[in-house]
């Protein structure tokens, strides 16, 4: 496998360092919220790690659409690369958002809406991931992926209102929740300066993320074609 | 005064602390897979070239089996002599 790219490496540099400002940015500037204490501070990582699988989703949209109109596996690779990260970040968000909840909410889980559809949401992603182990001709590999992937795009918008539009103990941090609304809590401005770099910082390991996996990808398809030509010879 | 009557900030340290081992810890868990997969790709790719290769000898062979077998001597065969 060859070298990384000049540009990849300065954005995996780049990408550790914005993390390395958030983590400061989140133990050491952002205050203590005094309701919830300590654990508050889990939102600047858990909102911007569930942001980060919404926009790989929507990029997985974008490819899925893009190699529909022309066919090339690159296409492929990134919806797939694109679902493989937003469900890291998206489990990583849920599980994070299960132990914020224990001492705030007093239980690990519930049958919030918000907690229900991101479940189902992330399931539809790993339902993707398992639709492409199960077909072996990559064509009709890629031809599946991508409308699977815009289809199951639903789900994002879905989940995103989903606080909006129901009754929920989840709460809304951006735009106005629903009159009924509980467990909103109001963000200081150094609280709102780290949540907006966290926010970034996110998404420039989001890419960092999406491009070394494409990398990997590379080298994956080049094994499964040596593969069929060698089963053919 | 007001703020006696304020429930104190509870203590969520540990919570926090677990919270971040996940949000951090997943990702790091994720870049190590890559390294995984990589060193896995390569072995598969090894292989797979030592078979190719291996494909390409026997595919050979039979033509260069045959040569000789063409050229032998008569003297070579049994009641030759």
């Amino acid at each position: 496998m060859e070298k990384p790219s000049r540009a990849l490496q300065t954005l995996n540099v780049v990408a550790a360092i914005l993390m390395l400002a958030a983590i400061g940015l989140v133990f050491f500037y952002a205050p203590e919220e005094l309701v919830m204490g300590q654990v508050q501070r889990i939102f600047y990582f858990h909102v911007s790690s569930a942001w980060v699988g919404f926009l790989a989703f929507f990029v997985t949209v974008v490819a899925g659409v893009l190699y529909l109109r022309s066919g090339k596996m690159l296409w492929d690779r990134v919806g797939s690369a694109s679902v493989e990260v937003g469900l890291l970040f998206s489990i990583s968000a849920g599980v994070a958002g299960a132990i914020w909840a224990r001492p705030i909410w007093n239980t690990w889980w519930t049958w919030d809406p918000r907690l229900t559809t991101y479940t189902i949401m992330a399931l539809i992603y790993i339902a993707y991931l398992m639709l492409r182990q199960g077909i072996e001709d990559p064509d009709r590999r890629a031809r599946f992926a991508a409308v699977y992937g815009i289809v199951g795009f639903i789900s994002v918008p879905i989940t995103y209102m989903s606080i909006r539009w129901w009754r929920t103990i989840h709460p809304v941090v951006i735009g106005v929740a629903s009159a009924d609304a509980k467990g909103q809590f109001a963000m200081t401005s150094p609280m709102l300066v780290t949540f907006l770099f966290s926010l970034f910082a996110f998404t420039v390991l989001y890419f960092c993320f999406l491009f070394n996996r494409l990398r990997l990808s590379r080298l994956e398809e080049r094994v499964e074609q040596l593969k069929a030509e060698l089963a053919a010879a | 005064m007001p703020a006696l009557l304020l429930d104190p900030t509870p203590d969520t340290v540990n919570y926090l602390i677990l919270g971040y081992i996940f949000l951090i810890g997943l990702p790091v868990l994720y870049v190590l897979s890559w390294y995984v997969r990589q060193r896995s790709l390569k072995r598969d790719l090894e292989t797979i070239e030592l078979l190719a290769a291996d494909e390409r000898k026997r595919a050979a062979r039979p033509a260069a089996a045959s040569a000789p077998a063409d050229l032998t001597p008569k003297a070579d065969k049994p009641g030759a002599s």
